[in-house]
């Protein structure tokens, strides 16, 4: 029962600094391909860890990157639904100069799967990042989202379906 | 093709699409908002968790399965007491349960959070109970609110496995009753698992709810075969809550206000009112904008009865009405 002792012990601040160097890049990376925009992605990932860090005191360490990726996966859903009235404040990011033509194919397929994600249902789009992206098991993206085992297996199947669909005709 | 592959395929379109996304924020962004004021949650927090001291390192989901077993004073309990045992389960002390009931807003009805003393035993799971307990058949403080459940509303048990937590329920609850809304019923259930969790203190765990010990498919009418997540606080709760002072409570001038607030640009206006008189007012920022976040602010006032009102602006100018919350406080 005491044996997390010396886990409850690192104080907020080292928790925030070791899981910053740890995680930030990788949930930025996931917000986006929920999201697909990395400022709003940053700005969900920066709020989870300030989230986290305010709770401390109540998150289990062991269990912290489980906790902010919980948190990540939740914000972002709820800044999809604030983002049709955000968008319109909101400039797109303009690309960085002329890029070369490879680039731009790269650039093309990149975005390609990224607008095939955005157009999926959310639950679908957050079980196949979950378990695509994050190669989590089953039942950590159930317990992640809050769903059932056999809702995730419906939503990754017909998710998977969905946008290997769009991949394969977007290609031809 | 397969499976492998197939898991592979979409795998490697998921990395490739994002493998050129470089974060540009940096930990010092995050810092600077983290140095801030020491949080709400955080004070309410302190003297709970110093009433069991020994609780304190007990984290994650084991505190559940083992309550069983002999407390063992852990680190923080030594130097405080020679040898004692920590204390026992049995005795009861005045404790703060977060517990959720129904009020009305601009935008309908939505839930506000009240901490409640109650006498309470001192460990995680007495807490959960009580808080459980209140949100089902328990009444709320500030006269504003109501309890959604039906009067014959009981508790058959409880148990959280460190994944689902489970709230077995008494009652004729199958089906929705006569005079309430689909809409009272869902937000009745989320009242319910919006309390429990935050009487668990484990985050946002899925409830699964049972009716008299069986798996039902329907609570109040609103499907409850599979465990629920609770929805979008920003969805289901009131946009402006006083956390401290509560309805009907004493302090003393100067006193702090807490809650939480998701208003316009994140700002947070009050008054303070003898009768229909401004005796004073002000305003604050809560710590983000947008959505539930902390705010408090300092009031001092000479000895009186008076409401607290803090609300939301109209930004619209037209008078329309705004999210609020009110007390009524004396001040000795």
């Amino acid at each position: 029962m005491l044996a997390t002792a010396e886990e409850a012990v690192i104080d907020a601040d080292t928790a925030l600094e070791q899981l910053y160097a740890a995680h930030y890049a990788g949930l930025v990376r996931l917000a986006v391909l929920l999201l697909r925009d990395q400022a709003l992605a940053e700005d969900v990932v920066q709020d989870s860890f300030v989230a986290m860090h305010r709770r401390w005191d109540r998150v289990d360490a062991g269990k912290a990157p489980a906790y902010l990726r919980q948190t990540v996966v939740n914000r972002s859903r709820s800044a999809l639904r604030h983002r049709a009235v955000a968008a319109r404040h909101r400039p797109d990011r303009l690309p960085d100069g002329a890029p070369a033509d490879e680039a731009v194919l790269r650039d093309e397929r990149r975005a390609r799967v990224l607008d095939a994600l955005a157009g999926l249902p959310t639950r679908q789009r957050e079980v196949l990042v979950l378990r695509y992206y994050l190669d989590l098991p089953e039942a950590d993206i159930a317990s992640t989202l809050g769903i059932s085992r056999g809702a995730v297996k419906t939503h990754a199947s017909r998710g998977a379906a969905a946008l290997r669909r769009t991949l394969t005709t977007e290609e031809d | 093709m397969d499976r492998n592959d197939e898991h592979d395929d979409l795998s490697r379109a998921l990395h490739d699409a994002v493998a050129d996304v470089r974060p540009e924020g940096t930990l010092a962004q995050i810092r600077t908002r983290t140095d801030k004021v020491v949080p709400m949650s955080r004070r309410w927090l302190l003297p709970t968790l110093a009433a069991a001291a020994a609780m304190a390192v007990v984290v994650g989901g084991a505190f559940w399965l083992t309550k069983g077993d002999d407390a063992k004073p852990g680190p923080a309990a030594e130097g405080t007491a020679t040898g004692s045992p920590s204390p026992s389960a049995t005795a009861t002390s005045p404790r703060a349960v977060p517990v959720y009931f129904v009020g009305d807003t601009p935008h309908g009805k939505k839930l506000y959070r009240e901490f409640q003393t109650q006498q309470v035993c001192g460990t995680d799971d007495c807490l959960l109970k009580a808080a459980t307990v209140s949100a089902i058949s328990g009444s709320p403080t500030d006269p504003d609110y109501t309890a959604p459940w039906p009067s014959d509303t009981g508790l058959h048990g409880l148990s959280y496995d460190g994944d689902v937590l489970t709230i077995d329920l008494a009652g004729d609850l199958h089906d929705r009753p006569a005079g309430m809304s689909q809409a009272d019923a869902e937000l009745a259930v989320e009242q319910l698992i919006y309390s429990a969790q935050a009487g668990l203190g484990q985050g946002r765990p899925p409830v699964q709810l049972l009716l008299a010990g069986q798996h039902t498919d329907t609570i109040l009418g609103v499907p409850s075969s599979e465990p629920l997540a609770a929805a979008n606080p920003d969805d289901v709760q009131a946009m402006v809550q006083v956390d401290s002072p509560a309805d009907g409570g004493d302090v003393s001038s100067p006193f702090t206000v807490t809650g939480r607030a998701a208003t316009f640009e994140a700002n947070v206006v009050w008054e303070l009112r003898n009768g229909s008189t401004v005796v004073k007012k002000g305003f604050t920022t809560a710590q983000e904008c947008c959505t539930l976040a902390p705010y408090s602010f300092q009031v001092s006032a000479p000895p009186g009865s008076y409401t607290l009102t803090v609300h939301d602006t109209d930004e619209s100018g037209q008078g329309l009405p705004v999210d609020q919350d009110t007390k009524e406080i004396t001040v000795r």
